[in-house]
């Protein structure tokens, strides 16, 4: 018999919703076919069966939110009895909620909580004698505050820093009296997880922006010189984002602490090197991740990016795609951008974003003026994690590797 | 404004207040001798045997006699060696003194005063039979007035008061305190009941003490206010009944969090009655469940390794008032 385990996603999330099973029980199903659909964060992806054998038993329903690494399903493997398996569910079955975890409306007006108010004092909710009767006093619910003491109670100052923050949001737009005429319209859901993203990534971390011209000459014409064999080999050729992942991930190999995370006064330095490569897609910005970038060759990066590409279009995901991330690269060339300041993508520490390509004068060695192939590199990059000296030294090498391809070699 | 010790204010009271009033008279185990603790020495020089005499040893004959003094006209303010043997008193205390204005359908009064040394010290190591405090079982007989000095000034000005009210009053006085120095005001000085006494400013956070645990209560906010940079107010009651319920009240209103000190131990003790008070009359001003640093629920050995572990000290009461703010 084979457990069969949700795994854990992402580190961002906690949870995942089960959408659909994609085998009933009793079908048969090969070790690394898609078993089910999970919805998580920004898109529904699939989740591949860890074994060969007969789907025993289905243990969290569909649209069920399941806590990553929780067991929710059993296979029967050759020459085991299907229903015996099935019958030891039974025992080991957890009770999985329907309710989605938590999508806390931040535009949601106060005067629209006061009626609510009153609920506040349902059972469930510990909160001090104080606390109620200033939330009372607010029109704060209670059951949206989610700030608490150590021992777990709600006191006064939890209740005001809540009325504090949720003051601080503007109300919806909609309920202004006087204004232009216009329509309600509906944001996709990868739209606002997106725009609630960069909020949060932009109230936590301090950011500040370092730039940088990059003359392309060099990656331009080792891009050529390998276009023909790569595209023989996957079937496409190699974008500039491409050469900028292979260029990023041996600058990073190089400065291990870009590629980490603050958490909670350490750094968490991550030993793999997963470049996220921002991708537009018609629901919005998704950020599919090149796995261990810094150990792939150009050709398989080309492979990986091309592939990443066809998934978002068919909207064919896997879980791993869009997980583990640890560093993003942003091209905005392709829109015409010169440059842009770009949002970090938490909880990395850093973002390359790269403009479009201009043909400037430079003014190269023995006062030679020439016109070179520029693009503008801007890097994001969380100040709790790097100061400007840091930050400015990753730049530099990242650039020097860029303008002199052959340092790949070492 | 001269300064004196708790035990020097006590006996000057009683001297101002013999010569003031010709009934007032003392008696007690070795009151001549001024024997313990020598609150009485050299009152007998002054007033004359007549005035100021030993009694037998016999704790309910003391009490008693004082009962049926005072119906006489005479106003006794008798001493009890230790608080402990009140036990020995309860039917004269509880069943004559304080009922005899209620039964006598307000025709008799029983003005007497009972003197006690209260509770632990670290010096003195009496042991369990020598260290107790129950000022909870004398708040909870109605007609029984408990006075809680903490200071030279309020024991002497208590004492005055105490004497010249016409009500049973035990006058609960603390061995640990006797010692303690401070400024008394010089003059007629009489500190009025049910007037608590603010000792110490605070928004953050208050400790009401009784009254031997005032210094580690006021050396405890000093050092949270180092610490945590947090305020708390402390709170002298002085008397205990009468209670001023409505300084209580105020203060728990300004600071949301409290934490009550007392020796005695925590069952049915004065806190408890305090934390009920505040539950049914506040409970919507407090931020944080009210947290009673008491002594333990044990009798209290005459080692001192055993009586620091009963009797709650400076550290116990930061950590309760730290905790007010989880």
């Amino acid at each position: 018999m084979i457990e069969i385990i949700l795994p854990a996603l992402t580190w961002t999330m906690k949870e995942a919703r089960v959408t659909r099973w994609l085998k009933s029980p009793g079908e048969q199903i090969e070790k690394g076919q898609p078993l089910i659909e999970v919805e998580m964060d920004k898109a529904v992806v699939e989740v591949e069966s860890p074994g060969t054998g007969t789907l025993a038993a289905i243990m969290a329903e569909e649209n069920t939110v399941v806590p990553f690494l929780a067991l929710i399903g059993l296979l029967a493997t050759e020459g085991e009895d299907v229903k015996a398996v099935a019958a030891t569910a039974a025992g080991r079955q957890t009770a999985f909620a329907t309710g989605i975890a938590k999508e806390a409306p931040a535009e949601e007006a106060l005067s629209a909580v006061q009626a609510t108010a009153a609920a506040a004092s349902a059972d469930g909710i510990r909160a001090t004698p104080l606390a109620k009767k200033l939330a009372r006093e607010l029109g704060v619910n209670l059951a949206e505050v989610t700030d608490h003491g150590p021992s777990g109670r709600i006191r006064e100052t939890d209740v005001n820093a809540h009325f504090l923050k949720a003051k601080a949001a503007t109300p919806p737009v909609s309920a202004r009296p006087l204004g232009p005429s216009g329509e309600l319209v509906e944001i996709s859901r990868v739209k606002r997880l997106t725009g609630e993203r960069m909020r949060q990534s932009l109230d936590v971390a301090p950011h500040f922006w370092l730039h940088r011209d990059l003359d392309i000459t060099e990656l331009q014409n080792v891009r050529a010189r390998l276009a023909p064999r790569i595209e023989s080999a996957v079937g496409s050729r190699p974008s500039l984002t491409g050469m900028l992942v292979k260029v990023v991930g041996a600058a990073l190999r190089r400065h291990p602490h870009v590629n980490a995370s603050f958490d909670n006064e350490r750094l968490l330095v991550w030993s793999d090197v997963n470049i996220g490569v921002a991708m537009a897609t018609s629901d919005g910005l998704i950020v599919p991740v090149v796995h261990h970038a810094d150990r792939k060759s150009i050709e398989e990066i080309t492979r990986d990016l091309a592939e990443l590409r066809r998934r978002s279009k068919d909207k064919d995901f896997r879980a791993q795609d869009l997980s583990g991330g640890t560093f993003t690269i942003s091209n905005l060339g392709m829109f015409g951008i010169d440059w842009v300041d770009s949002i970090i993508n938490p909880p990395e520490a850093a973002l390359l974003s790269a403009g479009r390509m201009v043909r400037k004068p430079v003014v190269l060695q023995g006062d030679i003026i020439e016109i070179r192939p520029m693009v503008h590199l801007c890097l994001a990059i969380d100040h709790r994690v790097l100061d400007g000296a840091d930050g400015s030294r990753f730049l530099q090498d990242l650039v020097e590797i860029a303008e002199n391809p052959v340092f790949l070699l070492l | 404004m001269p300064e004196m010790t708790y035990v020097e204010a006590l006996r000057e009271a009683l001297a101002e207040e013999m010569r003031r009033d010709d009934s007032v008279i003392v008696y007690g185990e070795d009151v001549k001798l001024g024997y313990a603790f020598g609150i009485t020495r050299g009152l007998v020089d002054e007033f004359g045997e007549e005035r100021s005499f030993d009694s037998p040893m016999s704790e309910a004959a003391i009490v008693a006699s004082a009962v049926g003094a005072s119906l006489g006209g005479l106003r006794p303010v008798v001493e009890i060696q230790f608080s402990d043997f009140l036990t020995l008193s309860m039917d004269a205390l509880v069943n004559q003194a304080a009922k005899v204005h209620f039964m006598s359908g307000g025709q008799l009064k029983a003005p007497i005063v009972v003197r006690a040394p209260f509770g632990a010290v670290g010096v003195f190591r009496g042991g369990p039979q020598h260290s107790q405090s129950f000022e909870s079982w004398f708040m909870h007989v109605p007609g029984l007035k408990v006075v809680t000095p903490s200071t030279p000034a309020d024991a002497k000005g208590l004492l005055k008061t105490a004497i010249r009210d016409d009500n049973p009053v035990v006058f609960c006085e603390y061995k640990s305190l006797y010692g303690s120095r401070g400024q008394v005001p010089e003059g007629e000085h009489l500190v009025p009941f049910g007037k608590a006494a603010i000792r110490r400013q605070g928004t953050d956070a208050m400790i009401v003490a009784t009254a031997p645990m005032m210094p580690k209560a006021l050396a405890a906010a000093e050092t949270i206010a180092k610490d945590g940079g947090w305020e708390v107010l402390v709170l002298d009651l002085r008397t205990l009944a009468p209670l001023d319920k409505d300084c209580l009240l105020t203060c728990v209103k300004q600071t949301h969090r409290v934490l009550i000190a007392e020796e005695d131990c925590k069952t049915a003790g004065v806190g408890s009655e305090l934390a009920a008070i505040i539950a049914e009359e506040a409970i919507e001003y407090l931020d944080a469940p009210i947290v009673r640093v008491a002594g333990l629920d044990a009798p209290i050995g005459a080692t001192a390794a055993l009586e620091e572990f009963v009797v709650p000290d400076e550290k116990r009461i930061v950590g309760g008032v730290r905790s007010l703010f989880t």
